[in-house]
């Protein structure tokens, strides 16, 4: 079965990652999901997408480990927002404008980041992240359209700042 | 593939029309294309982004651990096999070749021995059939000498003193002879630092008591 293939954890491993913004924690999710599907292995036949179904798993573990991060410490939210997805990006490249794109995923809400996760890097078909996200195939385009949208908003502004702030220089 | 194509697969891909394949067409035109419209630069860093967050795997803590163990194990493993190297060094019985001087050492020495005790034997056997003449001169000579009145048995023990003096000559000769030899063999045995052996196999007293009892 192709959910026990090391790849397919890495997937599940990259979701958390997306939502938790932590190396750690999401690892800890990812082998905690795995876990989970083992102990359910007999179980998961009679499942009709047992990739989604893993995904869903991964994305309700990650929610309980935010909540329960949120309860102990309010700032800490923010800590991963800023501080976390700052030093992450500075291991992918020291480029600006790659940041800044990697930013504005991570700041996306969390159905926009489940969604652009699977879609985009995943390469999921709409109708298996509908299924993952218990919700409609239109709402799940809907809200993938959003997430595009947000991205290269963030993009275009980013643009068009840098170009206000490089015209205020040549005055 | 020009413009106008790629243009609208963005348009489509921002309304979240597109489909997997193309998608993939996208992110392999931007990942080829390196002269690319100014419009389109975020683009490119966009889906190379998307591919790069693909390939992240899963740290496995586990090699950190295992990095560790396998530093250890080669640290005790070389501290073991170095101590079992000092062990047989000091109580590994010596080599065929650490051993060839001291085989010529004792070589020698039965030859020296076996000649001491041949001289030993051939000094009993002759003084036993004659033993009591030999107490009679041993004690009558210095006597005799001194009073000097029997020329006769002075001759005779003259000449018995000179032919056992010949003899007893040759023999230590005979004896001596493998003593260059064995300093030669001492000499290359210094080399091999086997002293407790060479002690136990040439030592200083046997030879010079031999010397002396001869």
């Amino acid at each position: 079965m192709e959910i026990w293939h090391k790849s397919f954890r890495d997937k599940l491993y990259r979701l958390a990652l997306r939502l938790l913004n932590s190396n750690d924690e999401a690892s800890d999710v990812a082998q905690e999901v795995w876990t989970r599907l083992w102990q359910k292995r007999a179980d998961l036949p009679k499942l009709n997408n047992a990739e989604s179904f893993a995904f869903t798993m991964t994305r309700n573990l990650c929610l309980d480990v935010l909540k329960s991060s949120r309860m102990k410490n309010e700032r800490l939210d923010a800590f991963h927002e800023n501080t976390l997805a700052g030093s992450q990006v500075d291991s992918i490249e020291k480029n600006e404008k790659l940041a800044l794109i990697h930013r504005a995923i991570n700041n996306l809400p969390e159905q926009q980041k489940i969604v652009m996760q699977l879609r985009d890097i995943e390469g999921y078909e709409l109708s298996e992240i509908a299924q993952t996200l218990n919700l409609t195939q239109n709402n799940t385009k809907v809200i993938l359209c959003r997430a595009r949208q947000n991205v290269r908003e963030t993009i275009l502004n980013f643009e068009r700042h840098e170009q206000e702030t490089y015209s205020g220089f040549t005055r | 593939m020009n413009k106008k194509h790629i243009q609208d697969l963005l348009d489509k891909y921002f309304e979240g029309e597109t489909s997997l394949r193309e998608e993939k067409e996208l992110r392999n035109f931007f990942r080829k294309t390196a002269l690319l419209p100014e419009e389109w630069q975020s683009y490119k860093q966009m889906f190379a982004l998307f591919e790069a967050e693909g390939l992240k795997t899963m740290p496995v803590k586990e090699n950190v651990k295992r990095k560790k163990n396998i530093f250890w194990l080669v640290v005790t493993g070389v501290s073991i096999a170095a101590s079992v190297l000092i062990l047989l060094t000091i109580f590994l019985p010596p080599t065929k070749t650490q051993l060839e001087p001291l085989a010529i050492a004792t070589k020698h020495l039965d030859t020296f021995y076996t000649k001491k005790d041949q001289t030993r034997k051939t000094e009993t056997a002759k003084p036993a059939k004659s033993e009591p003449k030999k107490t009679e001169k041993k004690t009558n000579v210095p006597i005799r000498t001194i009073l000097g009145d029997d020329n006769s048995t002075i001759l005779a023990g003259s000449n018995d003193t000179k032919q056992k003096d010949a003899s007893i000559n040759s023999t230590i000769d005979d004896a001596l002879a493998p003593l260059d030899k064995m300093n030669d063999v001492r000499n290359a045995m210094d080399k091999f630092k086997y002293f407790d052996l060479m002690n136990k196999y040439l030592p200083d007293q046997d030879i010079s008591s031999l010397i002396q009892n001869n």
